[in-house]
């Protein structure tokens, strides 16, 4: 088959992008987790200003494209810095940052789908308020909050297309090599969207299992 | 041991209870019933703290809850709380539910924690479940173990909101067996409950709330044999 053919014969260059695609979703998710658990955190906090500070934070990364993000990152950090950055490095920031927005977002209706006598039988028995955050509410958030976190990561792996546009050799950016190497328009797209699509399968169904043996412990 | 003087309380526009003044002594053990909506859980949280009242003071041993700042957690560390639907850690065994709270309060060993937890599992004959998970236990078990999770802590005071509404029938027994051991072992308690034959026969006084005021309180007996209030009266022969 000649798309096939096609694929084979640019091979390196989708495995570079599958990696970097990988590579750029896999550390942004990480990175935005630890963000996204601090702003959780501010957001749920009883102090005014820092709960003001997260939100605003959390409605203008949900509110703006990434793919503004990642150029105000980029060309920003030159203009406003004088930093000439890698792209790659632009990229991971950026992605990182509009990821926590999101992450935030699901730790917290992960610990508010804990049921609410499980604070009240455990404040009632003299636990701070730390204390029944940390040994009774995370420990069942949890549950509801890593399946979410893979979906988060599916999606990561679709959004960070846009990270082609700085020139991040990812795999959307491959695609387009392969494009105009090949003289063809259709087929690298084809390929390319096969290749998203058997990642984020793959790991949905991952998410699944998880999901399911998470449930199975209740 | 509690004192409470002109207690309100709002939820929003909503006066839920009005100007409450009640003083329960050591050892006393109080029945609280009326009915739904009558403000009976919310005044029974708000001796725990768990809802702010509006205006008003509550005291246990002298101190006032609401001036307490920090140390809320040292004084709901002597109240026991037990409530309708158990409440009780479904990520942890049913000795883990007890040992938790002794433990990470300081107030014992985690070795003095579960010999403690175990001395309890067995006046409750439910030692066996020891290492179950709270899913696989009937409801009026999960209730036991809730009690047993409070009273680890080697509370002062007692507060039951409704402990055997959500059993099944045939499980109520069971609970109120326990109960009525613990009042009969000298704990100061306050009992919210729809089961008046346990409040006559265990409870040293009964108090009618109605609409967030406490309408008539009197000994067991003679609230039930000679109630005075016309809305006492009414409300007994509904539920008697
Ligand atoms: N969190 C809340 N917010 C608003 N209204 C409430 C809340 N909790 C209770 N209420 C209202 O307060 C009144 C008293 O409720 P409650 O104390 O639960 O009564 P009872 O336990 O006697 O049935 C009810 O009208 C109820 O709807
Ligand atoms: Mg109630």
């Amino acid at each position: 088959m000649e798309i096939l053919d096609l694929f084979v014969e640019y091979k390196q260059y989708y495995l570079i992008g599958i990696k970097t695609t990988i590579m750029l979703s896999f550390f942004s998710l990480i990175i935005g987790t630890t963000l996204g658990g601090i702003l959780c955190l501010l957001r749920l906090s009883k102090f005014r200003l820092l709960k003001a500070v997260a939100t605003v934070y959390i409605e203008v990364f949900r509110g703006t494209p990434m793919m503004v993000q990642i150029a105000l990152v980029y060309f920003g950090s030159y203009v406003l810095l004088g930093v000439d950055m890698n792209s790659f490095l632009a990229a991971l920031i950026a992605v990182s940052l509009n990821s926590a927005a999101y992450v935030a977002e699901i730790i917290r209706s992960g610990i508010q789908s804990v049921d609410k006598g499980q604070w009240e039988a455990s404040r009632s028995l003299g636990l701070s308020n730390g204390q029944t955050m940390r040994h009774i509410i995370l420990p069942q958030a949890v549950k509801n909050i890593l399946p979410a976190l893979g979906n988060e990561f599916v999606t990561l792996i679709k959004e960070t297309a846009v990270a082609s546009t700085i020139g991040v050799l990812d795999l959307m950016h491959a695609s387009k090599i392969v494009q105009s190497s090949s003289y063809k328009a259709f087929d690298p797209l084809v390929i390319v969207a096969a290749i998203y699509f058997s990642l984020t399968f793959t790991l949905s169904k991952l998410v699944g299992v998880l999901e399911r043996r998470l449930s199975y412990s209740d | 041991m509690i004192k409470i003087v002109n207690l309100d309380k709002y939820y929003g526009e909503k006066q839920v209870l009005k100007n409450i003044n009640l003083e329960i002594k050591e050892g006393e053990v109080v029945a609280l019933i009326g009915p739904s909506g009558s403000g009976k859980s919310t005044l029974i949280r708000c001796i725990d703290y768990l809802e702010e009242p509006t205006s008003g003071e509550i005291y246990i041993n002298g101190k006032n809850i609401a001036d307490s700042g920090k140390d809320i957690d040292k004084i709901r560390q002597n109240i026991g709380m037990v409530f309708q639907h158990f409440n009780l850690f479904p990520h942890k065994t049913v000795l883990e539910n007890i040992t938790l709270a002794p433990v990470l309060t300081g107030r014992m060993s985690k070795e003095e924690a579960e010999d403690k937890a175990i001395e309890l599992l067995k006046t409750m004959d439910l030692l066996d479940k020891k290492d179950s998970y709270p899913a696989s236990l009937s409801g009026g078990q999960k209730q036991r173990i809730a009690i047993a999770r409070s009273l680890a802590m080697e509370p002062k005071i007692m507060l039951f909101d409704e402990a055997t509404s959500a059993l099944d029938p045939e499980m109520v027994g069971e609970v109120l067996k326990v109960m009525k051991d613990l009042a009969e072992s000298g704990m100061t308690m306050v009992v919210v409950t729809h089961e008046m034959a346990f409040a006559k026969e265990v409870a040293d006084r009964v108090i009618f709330m109605a609409e967030g005021e406490i309408v008539e309180e009197n000994t067991a007996v003679d609230l039930f044999e000679n109630p005075q209030n016309p809305r006492t009266i009414e409300f007994l022969s509904k539920v008697l």
